[in-house]
């Protein structure tokens, strides 16, 4: 199916360094048209430097970046025309109105009107007369959610986009990108958010220390039989079972992986005096903080 | 041209400041023209000046000493410490523009639009040339009505001429602050560099005026090239009043290389904050 798809990003073989420091060292991946892509990893991983020299505020020492079959480094220019950006960190022309920033904004595209800043700013509860320096850091969010909304674009990219907004406006944001994605807008997200990524995401990308290590499709990753276990209890338990991973005590709790006949277990369990149990299916969730362990 | 317009609105009321101050220095020091005809206070002025020592004279930039009591001379001689204000504000203004949205990180916004960092910079240097122009009107239309005050518009077209020409140091100093703002990933230290490498020329410059031997400085030092009082000799057919040509040739280099290692820096520039 993917092959009839038209792709939108391409990167090949990207590495970025900057003088000494690592950026990223072998970035391969693809995002097809209409898709949502998550792109995930720990603190320094390359996320942002991935995103910023797609955007071209970055030059690639190695490798090729191609959206929309154009080149990311000689097209930028053209490219930015279908692109909408949300940076993770919020920084505008502190002295301007939101509404000035906004028309600046669709200056930059011939197909914003009025109607359709009005239209965002209603949807987001967003005043459009405030200045951007009296604002709180969830309503700059809201600037740039709405400036990068602007011109429909056919590439949305969000770095970090609901860090600072309360609940509601959480889910307003992909309510919104689900009505864009109807037009068939391609979304590149990258989010420390796990739960985020695993609800609206259908191809997720992991990068670990400048290296993509795996992208995996969420609709086909399977968990089989294995379940998240929390025990609660007061003195410290030692299980003998095989098929327990990942066991750990945070507190008076422990928790662990099991694979294996659930019945066993409990007779195992059993030996012991505990206080409470619980027993979880894995998430998505689950699976990627693998990715967030040991550098 | 959005970005024009943005550049323009941002720094409008600071450029008018600079504007207004400028022309009230200059008013001011004008101020005291009429009392320098008087023949007692000039007879008093030059007898004093001529107890200074020779070197002193000259860094002041009166190696000649003009004659106050002339409108014009009275009038190049102030305005060559406003050409030297002016300047600094120029270099300050190119200093900023581009690292300014690298300091407050709204160039993340611009590089995420339709506009490449050739328009950035051609649209902030357009914003700024603009600028410029709009303090050079005020001096100008402060030296006119002075010039109509006190010598009955006499001078106007002399006026008109040198402010042009000065023109020329300004942008010399506005190319080099874009040149060094291209390089800069922030413009906190912005004000601190361009004043540091405005004031060290300018007393090479003062050094090479004193010092015989170290006459070649002046090159380092493009506010002295071509001072507003030889300037308006020159215009005035004064015998054996010369321009220094290869100022104005180093002048105009100075500025084409300013652009251009600005537009070559620039555009491979990583935004990395």
């Amino acid at each position: 199916m993917k092959k009839d798809r038209k792709i939108i990003i391409e990167i090949k073989d990207l590495c970025k360094n900057y003088g000494k420091a690592r950026g990223v060292t072998k970035v391969d991946l693809k995002v097809y048209e209409g898709e949502t892509f998550g792109f995930i990893g720990p603190n320094g991983s390359g996320k942002s430097t991935t995103i910023r020299t797609m955007l071209n505020f970055l030059f690639p020492t190695k490798g090729e970046i191609k959206i929309f079959g154009l080149n990311a480094v000689t097209d930028s220019s053209s490219i930015k025309k279908d692109i909408g950006y949300v940076p993770s960190e919020v920084n505008y022309y502190e002295h301007m109105k939101v509404i000035d920033l906004l028309n600046f904004a669709a200056s930059f595209h011939d197909n914003v009107d009025s109607k359709r800043i009005k239209y965002l700013c209603d949807k987001f509860e967003l005043q459009e007369n405030k200045k951007i320096n009296e604002l709180s850091f969830g309503n700059k969010k809201k600037i740039s959610i709405i400036q990068a909304l602007l011109h429909h674009p056919k590439l949305l990219i969000l770095d970090e986009p609901t860090n600072g907004l309360d609940p509601l406006m959480q889910k307003r944001v992909f309510e919104v990108l689900e009505e864009e994605k109807e037009n068939g807008m391609t979304i590149f997200l990258s989010s420390h958010n796990l739960s985020e990524v695993e609800k609206y995401c259908d191809r997720v990308g992991i990068i670990k220390e400048g290296e993509i290590v795996d992208i995996k499709d969420v609709s086909k990753i399977n968990f089989g039989t294995t379940k998240k276990i929390v025990i609660n209890t007061d003195k410290k338990i030692k299980l003998k079972l095989s098929g327990i991973t990942d066991e750990s005590y945070i507190n008076n709790e422990l928790h662990f992986k099991y694979e294996g006949d659930i019945n066993v277990l409990l007779k195992e369990i059993n030996k012991y005096e505990i206080k409470d149990i619980a027993i979880l299916p894995l998430t998505l969730e689950d699976s990627f903080m693998e990715y967030y362990g040991s550098r | 041209m959005n970005l024009l317009k943005l550049e323009l609105k941002k720094n409008l009321k600071g450029s008018i400041i600079w504007g207004i101050v400028l022309s009230g220095v200059l008013l001011l020091y004008l101020a005291f023209f009429p009392s320098m005809t008087d023949a007692g206070f000039s007879e008093l002025l030059y007898s004093k000046l001529n107890m200074l020592p020779k070197g002193l004279l000259e860094s002041l930039g009166l190696a000649e000493v003009p004659d106050f009591s002339i409108f014009m001379e009275c009038y190049s001689y102030v305005f060559q410490f406003l050409v030297i204000a002016f300047a600094i504000y120029a270099m300050i203004l190119g200093t900023k523009s581009l690292s300014s949205e690298e300091g407050n990180k709204t160039i993340e916004f611009l590089y995420s639009k339709q506009i490449t960092r050739m328009q950035i910079a051609i649209s902030k240097m357009l914003a700024s040339i603009l600028l410029i122009l709009l303090v050079s009107i005020f001096l100008i239309f402060t030296s006119i009505i002075s010039n109509l005050i006190f010598s009955n518009g006499s001078d106007i077209e002399i006026i008109l001429k040198i402010n042009k020409i000065m023109l020329l140091p300004i942008f010399v100093y506005w190319a080099i602050g874009f040149a060094i703002s291209s390089f800069l990933k922030s413009d906190s230290k912005s004000i601190v560099i361009a004043l540091s490498i405005f004031f060290g020329s300018y007393i090479i410059g003062i050094i090479a005026v004193t010092i015989k031997k170290l006459d070649m400085l002046i090159y380092l030092s493009p506010i002295n090239y071509n001072v507003t009082s030889d300037v308006f000799k020159v215009l005035v057919g004064r015998k054996g009043a010369t321009l220094n040509i290869a100022g104005l040739i180093i002048s105009a280099i100075i500025i084409i290389l300013g652009v251009a290692a600005t537009y070559i820096k620039y555009n491979k520039k990583d935004l990395l904050n």
